[in-house]
């Protein structure tokens, strides 16, 4: 490495002349940093050191590429300069020493070479051996450099092959973790009108050790394999931009729109944006007002058991992201907070899940909560045989209601096994696989009713 | 030559928004939801996702035209950072930010990285200070720095020397901080609604049943014990809280700020080690339990005012009778409900589980639970939500005084119309004896017969439930000396027996194996 030419690249904290700084963010903790800038650079062998990368980087990942450049070796130093090392590194080497008298505050300095430093510093200062402030009488340690391969910060460094010497764009690019993005929704449900708001948040977490300054943003969003979904982005990306495509700004309510990459949904922002280390960054990419939206009560029982005491119904809330229901967009992953207005107007918080990656067309049900006034109490009335290794349930669910309104709860029984099959009902059922069957059973305002019906099934 | 070129960098990358800060909200409100256990006392701390509120403020700021930053300083320290929603600035909103990168020591030092700020020295002996510039070449695990002299580390000479910087660095601040970046049409003052969500609040409802002297009704008061284990102190603000089980997401919790700290890492130094401390006095370790137990909380009993209830959504939502402060690590009871003369049955419990006939002594239970059955209708005197809870039930002893007859805690939700049956207790002089008498094995199955002894030894009548849990499949009575009815999916006998009656219950039962 002797005589070889180095110079000191700023990190994407910094800005420099011509850069272009591109982020892109994965949903699991992972983000791809493209840095392109103009570099002078000598021909012939050089060394380029970059600063302030992510110290979170995945060496492994880098590459860099220039015209006329060629790889030589890249290196990933994180033998980082502290005192104990700046002593080690001295060892044969001479320090100054200053000692100052406790008793007249005088300065006494000498030359001493570091003999070891093994659980203490030993030094030798002129013919005679000492142990470093042994008679703890303040002494400082003066060393004259800093020596090689120690840096105050992980730093990565390339060694370049250059057929020209001049200034041209560079394209350094690497995978790093610290970085992260989820979707938030607020869901504002109007009950009467069966009307939903929809806003949509990404939500950028930075903790990656250094900050980006001016990058263009964008979000992918998928579960996605990333070994190869990061190859086949780039040839998605490479062949749009042969085709000269531009990519529409990710403005409210989403104009322009995701790009779906292969399986998986590119969002990108619509103007270059900083992300400091340690920040939560949010910005808007989804806000529908009015669509089509209901609330639906719901009751699963997994088996055939008798509950001492009724159960609380669970409240979803049940809305289309088709075009034709007013929300046409596929959402990802993240949790949906629902609000609804209380008697004075004002949103109020009622709960909140998850949802996954939702692409365009699905039915979403986001259960919210369990309804205060709507009760399921289900009760196992007869348990029978029914062949050698058939049973006969006869179930009965009690289904209270003490609101003002009448309420349709979904009971849903799983539980069924080999030729499950209905032998009476009180009302008509829904088969939903093959385990299981659902019924709408409504209870009027203020009022209960019951669902009975008698399944017979093997095991 | 480095340290001018970040300063430069620093500057020409910071874009030209206005900043703006608002310091404190003017008004307030509060929602607090039951989200997870409430702390029965004060000793235990929620976790960071435990607890949570909805908290509205209401904000004047003067924003110029053009891009600006609205910084929200004074939030609650709880806040989630993406729950929030802004309403009221006049331009739209480019992004939310939330920065947590703290300023500390250790983040001082690391941000002034390559830069040259001033290193000085004091002298013990002679008190003269001295004062020269110093390049902090690393901050990694101990600091380095580099003067006219040539390399030293911080703090490593045994004599007393600190680090002077001319400014703090731009971006750190003294805690979390919220901020909106906008375009702003048009300069003014602005009224924004700041609404966002939060954790460590929490409530729960504690009850307290009194049994008037004729045994049959009762007075039912409940209370809402508020509690806030948040730093956060709104003031007088109007406060509410929601009944109902929530969905809960393990995301919603605020951001953990863990500010960097100052490692002052020397090299190796041979000492002879060092002698032990003496040991502190005593009072060293009275001091932090003091202070300690002061910690815990205050619990504000307010006057008799009562919470209002009213729906929301499918939830039961109960507003504080005034604006109230729910100061920072405080507990606050408001009366919900104070109702009399409520019906109620008192009835005595047994359930039997014996399986195909089987049972060892162990299984059988030696008493009847003593329960109170009410029906949560107004035709009963009640009819009122009545969120999950603990009821103390309280008993007049022979000379009037109240006693604790006992506690139930209530794990659900009891809306208005359903049935409410508070256990309290074992009965001592109402005894419920089963024992299989005889079991018979059939074809795919079994059958046997139990007989029961009760026995009122009390000076008035008793209702006695005695169910029996059912086993295998077609299970049925066949044989027995009173008539059964069922309740939840058991067969159940009830009894009334007169005072000091004896009676002896006995049936067989029959199963088929499954």
């Amino acid at each position: 490495m002797a005589g070889l030419a180095v110079a000191a690249v700023a990190g994407p904290g910094l800005a420099a002349d011509g850069q272009k700084l591109s982020v892109t963010i994965y949903n699991s903790d992972l983000a791809l940093v493209q840095d392109v800038r103009t570099q002078d650079i000598a021909a012939g062998r050089s060394r380029l050191e970059f600063k302030d990368v992510s110290a979170r980087i995945r060496p492994e990942t880098v590459s860099l590429g220039g015209d006329g450049l060629a790889i030589v070796e890249q290196n990933f130093d994180f033998d980082l300069l502290t005192p104990a090392k700046l002593m080690e590194k001295a060892v044969g080497k001479t320090v100054q020493i200053v000692r100052i008298n406790p008793g007249d505050g005088k300065q006494v300095t000498e030359t001493a070479t570091v003999l070891s430093v093994n659980d203490g510093v030993v030094l030798r200062i002129g013919d005679r051996i000492e142990v470093l402030r042994q008679d703890d009488v303040p002494t400082r340690v003066i060393f004259d450099k800093i020596p090689d391969n120690l840096r105050a910060r992980p730093t990565l460094s390339v060694t370049v092959d250059s057929a020209r010497a001049g200034a041209r764009p560079t394209t350094l690019s690497y995978l790093t973790n610290g970085l992260s993005w989820k979707a938030d929704y607020v869901a504002l449900f109007e009950e009467k009108p069966g009307k939903l708001d929809l806003q949509g948040w990404v939500t950028l977490t930075n903790e990656s050790g250094v900050d980006y300054r001016d990058a263009e943003t964008q979000l992918v969003a998928g579960d996605v394999n990333l070994v190869r979904s990061i190859q086949e982005y780039w040839q998605v990306r490479q062949m749009r931009r042969q085709q000269g495509v531009r990519r529409g700004g990710m403005e409210q309510a989403s104009a322009g729109g995701p790009q779906s990459v292969a399986d998986y949904y590119v969002y990108p922002l619509a103007r270059p944006t900083t992300i400091a280390q340690n920040q939560t960054k949010q910005v808007s990419f989804l806000d529908v007002k009015g669509a089509n939206a209901r609330k639906a009560y719901e009751y699963r029982a997994g088996g055939f058991e008798s509950l001492e005491e009724p159960a609380h119904a669970d409240v979803a809330l049940q809305f289309a992201n088709s075009g034709a229901a007013g929300l046409g967009a596929q959402l990802p992953a993240g949790v949906v907070r629902v609000y609804v207005r209380d008697a004075a107007g004002e949103p109020k918080f009622v709960g909140e899940n998850a949802i996954e990656h939702t692409p365009q067309g699905s039915d979403i049900s986001v259960k919210i909560g369990e309804a205060f006034d709507v009760t399921v109490q289900p009760t196992v009335v007869a348990q029978e045989k029914a062949g050698k290794w058939r049973s006969r349930y006869k179930m009965s669910y009690l289904i209270r209601n003490a609101r003002a309104q009448p309420a349709t709860v979904v009971i849903r029984q799983g539980g069924l096994g080999r030729d499950g099959k209905v032998i009476e009902e009180s009302a008509k059922s829904r088969r939903i696989d093959a385990y299981s069957l659902s019924w709408d059973v409504t209870a009027p305002a203020n009022g209960e009713t019951t669902l009975t019906f008698t399944v017979d099934t093997g095991w | 030559m480095r340290g001018g070129l970040l300063a430069i960098a620093v500057l020409a990358a910071e874009p030209a928004a206005a900043q703006i800060v608002s310091e404190a909200p003017q008004a307030a409100s509060i929602t607090i939801y039951r989200a997870g256990p409430a702390p029965e006392d004060g000793g235990r701390d929620m976790g960071p996702g435990e607890g949570l509120a909805q908290i509205t403020e209401t904000r004047t700021i003067e924003v110029p035209a053009g891009r600006g930053r609205v910084s929200f300083r004074g939030v609650a320290d709880t806040i989630v950072p993406q729950t929030v929603a802004i309403e009221g600035l006049p331009g739209a909103v480019l992004e939310r930010n939330q920065d947590y990168d703290l300023l500390s020591p250790g983040a001082l030092v690391k941000a002034s990285l390559g830069e040259t700020v001033r290193l000085v020295r004091t002298n013990r002996a002679t008190g003269k200070v001295t004062d020269q510039p110093a390049v902090i070449r690393s901050a990694a695990d101990g600091v380095v720095l580099q003067t006219a002299e040539g390399l030293e580390a911080l703090s490593c000479s045994g004599a007393p020397e600190r680090l002077v910087f001319d400014k703090a660095p731009e971006g750190l601040a003294d805690k979390p901080t919220l901020s909106v970046l906008t375009d702003t049409p048009k300069a003014g003052r602005y009224t924004v609604r700041l609404s966002y969500l939060a954790t460590g609040f929490t409530w729960r409802a504690d009850y307290v049943a009194h049994v008037r002297p004729d045994g049959r009704t009762l007075d039912l008061i409940g209370w809402l014990t508020l509690t806030n284990r948040t730093a956060a102190n709104f003031g007088q603000a109007p406060t509410e809280v929601v009944a109902g089980e929530l969905s809960r997401s393990d995301d919603t919790r605020p951001t953990i700020a863990t500010p960097a700290p100052l490692i002052l890492s020397c090299w190796p130094r041979a000492l002879a080690p060092p002698p032990a401390p003496p040991p502190p006095p005593a009072m060293a370790y009275a001091a932090p339990m003091m202070a300690a137990r002061a910690d815990i909380q205050e619990i504000m009993v307010t006057a008799q005012k009562r919470a209002q209830q009213s729906d929301l959504g499918d939830y039961k939502l109960y507003t504080l009778p005034e604006p109230t402060t729910v100061a920072a690590r405080q507990t606050k009871q408001v009366l919900f409900l104070d109702e009399t003369a409520i019906r109620f049955e008192r009835i005595y419990a047994y359930r039997l589980y014996a399986g195909a006939g089987k049972v060892s002594e162990e299984d059988i239970p030696d008493a009847a639970d003593i329960v109170l059955r009410l029906q949560n209708t107004r035709e009963a005197g009640l009819g009122k939500p009545l969120p999950s809870g603990v009821f103390a039930v309280m008993e007049a002893d022979a000379a009037g005084r109240p006693i604790l007859a006992g506690e139930h805690r209530a794990e659900r939700d009891t809306p208005v119309g359903l049935p409410l049956e508070l256990t309290i207790g074992r009965a001592m002089d109402v005894t419920v004896s089963p024992r299989v008498v005889s079991n018979a094995e059939e074809k795919d199955g079994g059958r046997y017969e139990v007989a029961v002894e009760f026995e009122n030894r009390k000076p008035a009548p008793v209702v006695v439930q005695y169910r029996h849990a059912p086993y295998g499949l077609d299970f049925r009575v066949e044989k027995e000396s009173e008539r059964h009815g069922t309740k939840a999916g058991d067969v159940m006998w009830t009894l009334r027996l007169a005072a000091g009656e004896h009676r002896v219950l006995r049936y067989t039962v029959s199963y088929k194996d499954g």
